[in-house]
């Protein structure tokens, strides 16, 4: 019925070749979204080779299951998610998603005017890295991914007050970072 | 991803996001060798894995094609291997016999001892013929069986004639008559051979009694003429200790036959139709015999119990969906009332004019039904059918409204755009998912909703007869449906297809019921095919959604009117 043909578009004609199997359009798909993918499987894994591993199963899964996208959301946000979701089971599977007793640390809490501007990416990340792995699973969902805790609360099988109460524990763990770094370069400032 | 709740974010969650949402880091180089590895494990693990699907189904076809053959063969080697039984045991034990005896002994030796018990008779053989003459259905059957034995006994005749230098061409010939009435005669036995004894002497007064005593009685005898001969030959051939008892082993003989003979009728069929001029001259000759020969062939009509049909139901289809009241209200964006995306007051005109065009122009498409049914006849009339089918089931709606749905980026406002949609997919979930949409009015453009399922149909059909070729039918059944895709297409490149295969998560439901009636009238082509045509309703039990309570549309049950045709063959049946 020519009525309903319509042209395709570069990423339909991407899709289908990786749904067809054909290597070098899945090759073309992994090089457009696999450094954004990495940034975010290393904000859940505590080291860039689990957050490699993340990654390959990741991508192993969005070409087995390519043909099961319907195109009601944008292409990256499909793959983003199932990394996150992969993170996840991969965390789960070593039992990391545990909650440890670290935030004794969070007592005095600073304030909430930072600026992140002067952070570079790696220090960033390593800040977040350093979180709990439950601790660091919330902040990700909730401050980046931008999942609320309702949702948050049903993919970690925990619930929504947990989740807030681990979330804002997190939070104060970062600004507490972000302070005492401040503090170390002030200082560093100074005596130089 | 985002969330319309997700709104207590502060400075450090958003500087977080700004910096790390879209942020990029280089993997290791071999990862994609890594990842192409998995992916080459995987498709060899999923060919392996095909290929013994493809192998089980293969077997599972193989097992069973050899048990439905077994069963076919047994159910009619059974019936054939009684036939030939039956054929064989008439030639071993009544013509063969005879005829053998005929043959090594003489065709016509006249001896005189026969002659006085012949005259005594002559007068049982009156009272004989006259119970032939109401002679049931399995004579009339017997009637053509014995045309089998006809030509065996004329060799045996042909090889008295070559040793009898004495023996008359006519009365030998006549032999292979003589079957007829022997087994027409099977019902009362000793009568027949009476009636082989009265004529035995010859006597022409005799067979004129006979005439003129009964008209079925005179028509008897005058096919039976020859047999009284014949018979006379036969008796003679019979050794003397033996002829003493002749009349209760052929009784005996013929009592085994006719129940072995009910229940081989299909022979029978065959028989009749190969000497169907012998079968015209005999109903020509005797009024009741014609009957019961009818009968006899409505009785192998009804020999296939097994059939295969092939259907096809050209229909249109109704969806039954309808269009809410009101999709939704209008709420600001910022506004503390979340229920809904934000949208503006022309939006809100426009989609309240797109769901009055849902509503107004959306019509049945063209579908179709196709089927492959076995039948197994349950009685004279009724027949119960089950098989396999392909359903496809289109409405369309001719419409000019598009609705675009944004979300916002988290934490900032950049504004995504969602692919384009019709009011038809919103109006299956409870509300909209995302933060802000548009209704927009374009050129005319069609929108096709297609189904598609695999069927298992079961059902019972009942038919009457019409006049001998033409019949009517009715039927009713229920089938299983199960839903493989569903396809919503528009024929603008603004609006995206939507298709949702058996194993994704989609809002309609995966396994449907329907019941479905039909009636119309059939044609028998020949004893094995015959076509049919009728008109079909088929309604399905659900609504096409599995949720329909959680839709904002009104949710009914759908169903079909279209016209039912198949094509139908009786096995068994030639």
């Amino acid at each position: 019925m020519n009525l309903f043909k319509k042209p395709k578009s570069e990423e339909d004609i991407l899709i289908e070749g990786c749904i067809a199997g054909k290597r070098e359009m899945q090759r073309l798909l992994y090089e457009m979204y696999s450094k954004k993918m990495m940034a975010v499987c290393l904000r859940y894994a505590p080291t860039t080779f689990e957050a490699e591993d993340i990654m390959q199963d990741a991508f192993v899964k969005v070409f087995s299951h390519l043909q099961n996208f319907k195109k009601d959301c944008p292409l990256e946000f499909w793959i983003r998610k199932i990394m996150v979701n992969t993170a996840l089971k991969h965390l789960r599977s070593k039992q990391l998603l545990t909650v440890s007793h670290e935030a004794d640390e969070v007592a005095n809490l600073p304030s909430d005017n930072v600026n992140l501007s002067d952070y570079s990416m790696d220090e960033l990340l390593g800040m977040i890295q350093s979180l709990a792995p439950r601790y660091r699973m919330v902040f990700n969902l909730y401050a980046i991914e931008g999942y609320n805790h309702k949702e948050i609360g049903e993919m970690l099988g925990i619930s929504e007050g947990t989740s807030k109460s681990q979330y804002s524990r997190a939070r104060a763990i970062l600004q507490s970072m972000l302070t005492r770094h401040e503090k170390n370069y002030n200082e560093h400032v100074i005596s130089s | 991803m985002s969330s319309a709740a997700n709104d207590k974010r502060g400075h450090l969650e958003s500087e977080f996001q700004r910096r790390m949402h879209d942020a990029e880091a280089s993997p290791s180089p071999d990862l994609w060798a890594r990842i192409d590895h998995d992916l080459t494990i995987q498709e060899s693990k999923h060919y392996k894995g095909r290929m013994v699907w493809y192998r089980q189904l293969a077997a599972a076809c193989f097992v069973l094609f050899i048990l439905a053959g077994a069963l076919l063969t047994y159910t009619y080697k059974t019936t054939g291997s009684i036939d030939a039984g039956i054929a064989a045991m008439q030639l071993n034990t009544e013509t063969g016999g005879a005829a053998a005896e005929m043959a090594t002994t003489g065709a016509a030796p006249v001896a005189p001892g026969m002659a006085e018990s012949a005259t005594s008779a002559l007068e049982q053989s009156m009272a004989a013929a006259a119970e032939v003459t109401t002679a049931p259905l399995s004579d009339a059957v017997a009637v053509a069986k014995a045309t089998i034995n006809r030509t065996d006994t004329k060799q045996a005749v042909e090889q008295s004639i070559n040793t009898n230098a004495s023996g008359d061409y006519r009365r030998v010939q006549s032999a292979g008559t003589a079957q007829y009435n022997l087994h027409a005669t099977t019902d009362k036995p000793s009568a027949a051979i009476a009636a082989g004894q009265s004529s035995y002497g010859g006597n022409a007064t005799g067979s004129e009694t006979n005439h003129s005593s009964h008209p079925a009685a005179k028509s008897l005898f005058d096919i039976g003429r020859p047999f009284f001969q014949t018979a006379r030959q036969a008796i003679t051939a019979v050794p003397p200790a033996f002829r003493n008892t002749a009349d209760q082993s052929m009784a005996t003989e013929t009592g085994r036959t006719r129940s072995l003979v009910e229940l081989s009728q299909k022979a029978v069929t065959d028989y009749l139709s190969k000497e169907e001029k012998t079968a015209e001259q005999t109903l020509a000759l005797n009024g009741p015999v014609a009957e019961s020969t009818g009968k006899a062939d409505q009785e192998a009509k009804k020999e296939g119990r097994w059939s295969l049909g092939l259907g096809y139901a050209p229909s249109y289809f109704n969806q039954n969906i309808q269009m809410p009241g009101q999709m939704m209200g209008t709420v600001s964006r910022y506004s503390l009332l979340a229920g809904g995306p934000d949208k503006s007051a022309q939006t809100s005109e426009n989609m309240n004019e797109a769901r009055d065009e849902f509503e107004a122009n959306t019509d049945p498409a063209f579908s179709y039904a196709a089927e492959v049914k076995a039948g197994l006849r349950l009685g004279k009339k009724i027949k119960l059918l089950a098989g396999l089918g392909f359903t496809q089931n289109t409405a369309r709606t001719k419409s000019s409204y598009i609705i675009k749905q944004f979300l916002f980026k988290p934490g900032t406002d950049e504004r995504v755009e969602m692919p384009g949609t019709t009011v038809f997919l919103p109006s299956l979930n409870n509300n909209f998912t995302t933060d802000s949409l548009s209704v927009s009015k374009t050129d005319k453009f069609y929108v096709n909703y297609r189904y598609r399922h695999i069927t298992v149909p079961v059902g019972l059909q009942y038919e009457g007869n019409i006049s001998n070729n033409w019949f009517w039918y009715t039927s009713g059944g229920v089938a299983a449906n199960f839903l493989i895709e569903t396809t919503v297409m528009a024929s603008t490149s603004e609006v995206k297809d939507v298709q949702y295969d058996h194993n994704d998560n989609s809002p309609f439901r995966k396994v449907q019921f329907s019941g479905n009636v039909s009636a119309g009238f059939g044609k028998r082509i020949s004893n094995a095919v015959s076509v049919t045509a009728g008109p079909e309703f088929r309604g399905y039990l659900n609504s096409l959604l599995a949720e329909p309570d959680k839709a904002l549309a009104p949710q009914g049950n759908p169903y079909t009117i279209g016209v039912n045709m198949s094509v139908n063959y009786n096995l068994g049946q030639k």
